[in-house]
């Protein structure tokens, strides 16, 4: 995004407008006479160019679709589409602009009160209110082509605020070799003083040189129009740079941010045509804004002749210079001077026609009325230390400038310029070499000493009658406020919530020293004792498009080796974690059948697979599983499950010693992860243990191959004896096949003669291929993990995670076979050893239910009307002829041949417990 | 949470990258009592004060290790590799700056 | 046995999306592979960000206790963790002080090691090397990646576009391994950050242009000093 250098040609609302080059849509608006821009929030009043700096609501509009951009620091682009907001149906005639006669039935927090009774009401009333509320309107149509991006960055040094004592930070960092960010959020360095020529004047060719000294230095990166919003933990600060998001790492930030001109409260005082000085400067130096006609300026501090003899050097005819001070600030030099007064109110509806002023302890009937179009503020600056304040810094009042700045600092953060409340430019340039040395030191923290402050301020007149606007984002007055603190809302963080002062677009910038102030004098206190409220990011708006990134992790899907021939053939893909997995090739009773009948493969490359190699795996297997492993025989496989220490099943799996020291052990899939972490906390909690364990899940694919068919298929490829007398139902193998060192392990989770066949990934295509030619005569067929489901529950075998949750523990699962209690100790053993001493709870079983309705997981299980368990797994079995799956049901009725009523679809059925399997229960197949 | 946490083998690391895994604490012996067990199965402890805990650095080099932290201040004091010199669980010697409270 | 089956064809974790980008698939020693992106065949290298799929290569795990001294057998001197060191066989990655990854072929002596761990196909590699290498990886990772941090040589494990990756530093390229399932996620995460930077891919065929000859794996000029 660079400056454009030729003009470029816009429509506002429809309206053609050309913006010179480099000019930001206000500006250009501007100059085209345009003066409202946009409605208020609640009570639709115009408002127009205010702040002029990027902080106050007033200009948002919606730019390409893009709702609430800040139009005065947006540079126009050709043919942009800009639409004002909140208006409806025009920005000059605003039908809801009558809410503003209303203010009276709309007293401060009005929706908490009203409109919600009688509460059959209020969803008629929320349609209305969300329609006239809000701020803009996402396009859903355009947000689709833009790109959002995160980047990381890291840098020994991050200043923030490209202003002179940012500029000084970076160069001192620099000259002590360290490598700098500079964060500025203009199109270009310099801060404020880019907006006063008067001031670049007196600081001669060094404003220049200095600029181009930063530009120039290779150890400097320099990112302009970017934003910090965000200080975090270990200086972590969030930049938005465009539609990227930079995340910057340092180890010292420099904040230079500086300060914010800070409105006065008077009735109108959100009136187009009067602004703050510093957005009267900006717009004439850095768009070539006019402002004809005639202006008033109401200041207490040099600021406001600045502006004032810039106004009158370009045409304007100022009015009056109206100063707080009983004497001039600073030699007014030919302008009409009024000492010792004050600004009463503004006139005007859709643009300022007079200010009234007079003496500043005057009654109102002093007031004098000063015709003009513009009304001018220059009443000092707040800091700009919500950055500070985030990450952790305290910040205190400082009565003798009337700003809150601070004081005490966080390790590896410091403070530079005018967010310490210092505004002389040598003094900011001090400050910034300092900073920018202790933070190429890299620390910083503790106290800061700041300049002392330059003059007293003078008094303010407090406001008087209506309309005076404390907060211009939320529609909150001086009077709101009132209110609120006498209905209770006294403290300065409840009364923010109750009032939304603060809480709109501009976050406190334009508000929250005037809600202070209110707040102080509503209770009668002094500004340190009404505080402050706490600051969170973001302290500027960011699009929630730039805080999402493009975020590629949220996509990440895991896929198998086979996935591409899964593909290929067809195969209806589930979600499972984030792997992608055939759920089937398109017919899963088929599926089912083949591998019944004759011969089925299925991928089963999700399953996690875990090396163990060392003399101590025994012992340490013995430990993490309830059952015995000692004495496993080479060459010899058996089932296990992991239980934590309050005996609840983490996980499921096969355990193999392959050979004496050298063991194999897979998980479920998607526990991967999980029972690495658990072995390996284990064993960081034994250093004694000689233990090496490697996690080849990714190296190593598995697919099944499952059906009586199964070893007649297997031998075409495999040079090994597959008998049943050389390779038994749980056996597990080295050998080869199909050419490919693999692990054979002969299991049957889907109740048939099978061999789990875990191959190196790279070569798992090749295997699998392989296995389907060599079955193609058996009629094989590649099944999914629906058939595999359907298959398992035949056998009742339980999926951990899907039959068991956080309650349940293997002896009520049906697997109390396999917690060996005489074990002198395992994970787990002494909860389970209470709980065998203890009444059975729950109890998983099978069940039987005529018929081919199937229970939707997790249909209820009733008895006598009352809930008493659950179905977790059921579906038609073919082999059973009839709908079969698993349940958790009281002890009590968990014995063989009980009846239980199972709720499908609000009607109660009649199931019947079965605690063996529905298939081959005696293992026949299995082991055949 | 953009809290750094010092790996032992991989440096300085955004805390995303690990697995939090509780205070580092002493495994009852399988004959202590049921309360001692129960204890240490269901209570976990919560601290207000400088601790010995578990990390895991499950986004990279899949180790644990043990990291001293105050819990008070969610400052990383130091961390070492299991079996270490100097390392203790809690209520074992674990150093009070501000005790339980 | 019955029946002889073809002798085994390996294929990397990226093979169809060559094949579906139009690239030319060739058969090399054993392995399907990508050999060229007809469009990127004549490509400057030097002037552009290219991303090669190097997943072609046997890996070794090696661990425990002895990682030291197989490390040492191999690149002849020890490798801190966090760096790497090149050998006659290929390159070792020292992950912890007790675990190790070889990109290339050891021979039968280290294999049978007990110490060892055949991982090939565990580990797919991606090539990446142009003059915006860093920017496109600083859109994908919070890695420090300055040069201080991340000098030739260095390694360094950890999520890249969220998935577990060991990235290395070589003197004119980066190398990013990640497990093979999710490494098709980070494919296409580096092609997306790339398309600002026109990242293109080439074929295998461009693997010695852009891969210097060497390796590029240990710098001699004593870089480990500081560790």
């Amino acid at each position: 995004m660079s400056s454009s250098v030729e003009a470029v040609t816009f429509t506002f609302d429809g309206q053609s407008v050309t913006a010179g080059p480099g000019q930001t849509i206000a500006g250009a608006l501007h100059e085209d006479g345009v003066h409202v821009l946009s409605r208020s929030f609640k009570y639709h009043r115009p408002r127009g160019l205010f702040c002029a700096t990027g902080r106050c609501p007033n200009c948002l509009c919606t730019v390409d679709g893009a709702p609430n951009v800040r139009t005065c620091v947006t540079e126009a682009t050709e043919g942009a589409i800009v639409r004002s907001q909140n208006a409806w149906p025009s920005l000059r005639f605003d039908m809801l602009s009558i809410l503003d006669r209303l203010h009276r039935f709309m007293p401060v927090g009005f929706y908490y009160r009203v409109m919600h009774k009688p509460r059959f009401l209020w969803p008629v009333f929320e349609s209305i209110v969300r329609r006239i509320a809000g701020l803009g309107r996402v396009d859903r149509e355009s947000g689709g082509s833009r790109r959002y991006d995160r980047q990381t960055l890291h840098s020994d040094v991050v200043v923030i605020g490209g202003g002179w004592a940012g500029l000084h930070a970076a160069i001192e960092a620099s000259e002590r070799g360290r490598d700098v960010t500079l964060v500025e959020e203009r199109a270009k360095l310099g801060g404020y003083l880019q907006d006063d020529p008067a001031l670049q004047v007196e600081l001669g060719d060094r404003f220049e040189s200095t600029i181009q000294r930063v530009l120039e230095d290779p150890r400097i990166r320099v990112l302009l129009r970017s934003t910090a919003f965000g200080c975090y933990e270990d200086r972590l600060v969030a930049v938005q740079s465009g539609d990227r998001m930079i995340r910057l790492r340092a180890d010292g930030v420099v904040i230079a941010t500086g300060g914010w001109e800070q409105p006065l409260v008077f009735p109108g005082n959100d009136r187009p045509g009067v602004m703050l000085a510093s957005g009267v400067q900006r717009m004439m130096w850095q768009d070539g804004c006019q402002f004809s006609g005639d202006a008033v300026v109401v200041t207490d501090n040099p600021g406001g002749y600045l502006v004032a003899h810039a106004l009158a050097a370009a045409g304007t005819n100022i009015v009056a210079v109206v100063d707080h001070n009983e004497t001039p600030s600073t030699d007014p030099r030919g302008l009409p001077v009024r000492t010792g007064q004050t600004l009463y109110s503004v006139r005007g509806r859709r643009h300022v026609t007079a200010a009234v002023v007079g003496p500043i302890e005057g009654p109102t009937s002093a007031g004098e009325v000063l015709g003009c179009n513009w009304v001018v503020q220059a009443a000092g600056f707040t800091t700009a230390s919500g950055l500070l304040a985030q990450a952790g810094c305290r910040l205190v009042y400082d009565e003798s400038r009337d700003l809150y700045r601070a004081d005490q600092l966080v390790e590896g953060y410091r403070s530079a310029g005018s967010v310490n409340g210092t505004f002389d430019v040598d003094a900011c340039a001090r400050e910034g070499r300092l900073a920018g040395e202790v933070a190429a030191a890299g620390s910083g923290g503790g106290a800061i000493e700041v300049s002392p402050a330059e003059r007293p301020r003078a008094s303010r007149r407090l406001p008087e009658g209506k309309k005076a606007f404390v907060c211009l984002c939320e529609d909150v007055t001086e009077g709101d406020l009132f209110d609120a603190v006498a209905d209770g809302f006294s403290n300065i963080e409840t009364l923010k919530r109750y009032s939304t002062v603060c809480m709109g677009p501009c976050q406190g910038k334009m508000c929250q020293a005037g809600s202070i102030a209110a707040c102080a004098r509503a209770n009668g206190a002094t500004i340190s004792e009404t505080g402050r409220t706490t600051a969170r990011p973001p302290d500027q708006p960011v699009p929630l498009g730039v805080l999402a990134g493009r975020a590629p992790h949220r996509h990440l899907c895991r896929l198998t080796a086979l996935h591409d021939w899964h593909i290929e053939a067809g195969a209806v893909f589930m979600d499972s974690g984030a792997w992608k997995r055939p759920e089937s090739y398109g017919d899963a009773s088929a599926e089912y059948q083949a591998v019944r009948d004759g011969v089925g493969l299925i991928d089963v490359s999700t399953l996690g697979k875990l090396e163990l190699c060392g003399p101590d795996v025994a012992e340490f297997l013995e430990f993490v599983y309830p059952n015995r492993f000692a004495k496993l025989p080479i060459g010899k496989v058996r089932y296990g499950v992991i239980c934590d220490e309050s005996g609840i099943i983490i996980d499921d799996g096969t355990i193999a010693r392959l050979e004496e020291d050298r063991w194999f052990v897979t998980t479920t899939t998607g526990n991967a992860e999980g029972v690495d972490s658990w072995f390996r906390w284990w064993l960081a909690t034994r250093p004694d243990w000689d233990i090496r364990l490697t996690n080849i899940s990714g190296a190593t694919a598995a697919m099944n191959l499952a059906g009586p068919l199964s070893r007649e298929v297997l031998e075409r490829v495999c040079d090994g004896d597959l008998s049943t007398e050389s390779m038994p139902y749980l056996a597990a193998r080295q050998m080869e096949v199909a050419g490919v060192g693999a692990i054979l392990l002969r299991i049957g989770f889907v109740g048939e003669l099978g061999y789990e066949i875990h191959v190196p990934t790279h070569l798992a295509e090749h295997v699998w291929s392989e296995l389907m030619s060599a079955g193609a005569a058996a009629g094989i067929r590649p099944f999914g993990v629906e058939a595999q489901r359907r298959l398992r529950l035949d056998k009742q075998h339980l999926l951990a995670g899907q039959d068991t949750d956080a309650l349940s523990s293997p002896l009520d699962a049906g697997l109390p076979w396999i917690v060996k209690l005489d074990k002198p100790d395992f994970v787990g053993r002494e909860a389970l050893k209470r709980a065998s001493g203890r009444e059975p709870g729950q109890q998983l079983v099978g069940f039987r239910l005529e018929g081919k309705q199937v229970p939707p997981e997790p249909s209820l299980v009733l008895v006598d009307g009352r809930l008493e368990g659950r179905v977790t797994s059921a579906r038609y079995s073919p082999v059973a002829g009839a709908t079969v799956g698993l349940a958790w049901v009281p002890a009590e009725l968990s014995e063989n041949g009980r009846e239980v009523s199972i709720q499908i679809d609000g009607q109660l059925v009649n199931a019947v417990v079965q605690r063996e399997p529905f298939y081959d229960p005696d293992g026949a197949r299995l082991k055949s | 949470m953009s809290l750094m946490i010092g790996c032992p083998h991989c440096q300085r690391r955004p805390a995303a990258e690990f697995h939090y895994g509780g205070p580092l604490r002493e495994r009852p012996e399988p004959d202590a009592a049921t309360d001692e067990w129960i204890a240490y199965t269901y209570d976990q402890p919560n601290r207000r004060d400088v601790q010995w805990e578990w990390w895991f650095h499950s986004a990279a080099c899949r180790e644990w290790f043990l990291v001293r932290r105050d819990t008070r201040t969610n400052q990383v004091l130091e961390s070492r590799l299991p079996g270490e010199a100097g390392t203790a669980a809690v209520g074992e010697g674990g150093e009070s700056e501000g005790g339980d409270e | 046995m019955i029946s002889s089956p073809s002798p085994p064809l390996a294929r990397g974790p990226l093979v169809a999306w060559h094949r579906h980008a139009g690239g030319q698939l060739e058969t090399v020693g054993g392995w399907e592979i990508c050999t060229s992106h007809p469009e990127t065949a004549g490509l400057v290298l030097a002037e552009h960000n290219v991303v090669l799929d190097w997943s072609h290569r046997a890996v070794i795990e090696l661990g425990g206790p002895r990682t030291g001294d197989l490390v040492k057998g191999l690149v002849g001197s020890d490798v801190a963790v966090g760096r790497m060191g090149a050998g006659r066989a290929g390159i070792v990655c020292r992950l912890t002080p007790g675990r190790a990854i070889v990109f290339g072929n050891v021979g039968p002596q280290v294999l049978d090691d007990t110490a060892a761990v055949d991982v090939t196909g565990g580990w797919a590699t991606i090539v990446l090397a142009g003059p915006d290498a860093i920017n496109i990886l600083s859109l994908l990772t919070s890695a420090d990646l300055r040069t201080r941090s991340m000098p030739v040589a260095a390694i360094r494990q950890g999520p890249i576009a969220g998935i577990n990756t060991l990235l290395c530093h070589f003197a004119g390229h980066w190398e990013l391994h990640a497990c093979p399932d999710s490494v098709l996620s980070l494919w296409e995460a580096l092609l997306d950050a790339g398309d600002a930077y026109r990242l293109q891919v080439v074929g295998a065929e461009r693997l010695g242009d852009v891969v210097t000859v060497g390796g590029g794996g240990g710098d001699d000029d004593g870089g480990e000093a500081d560790r």
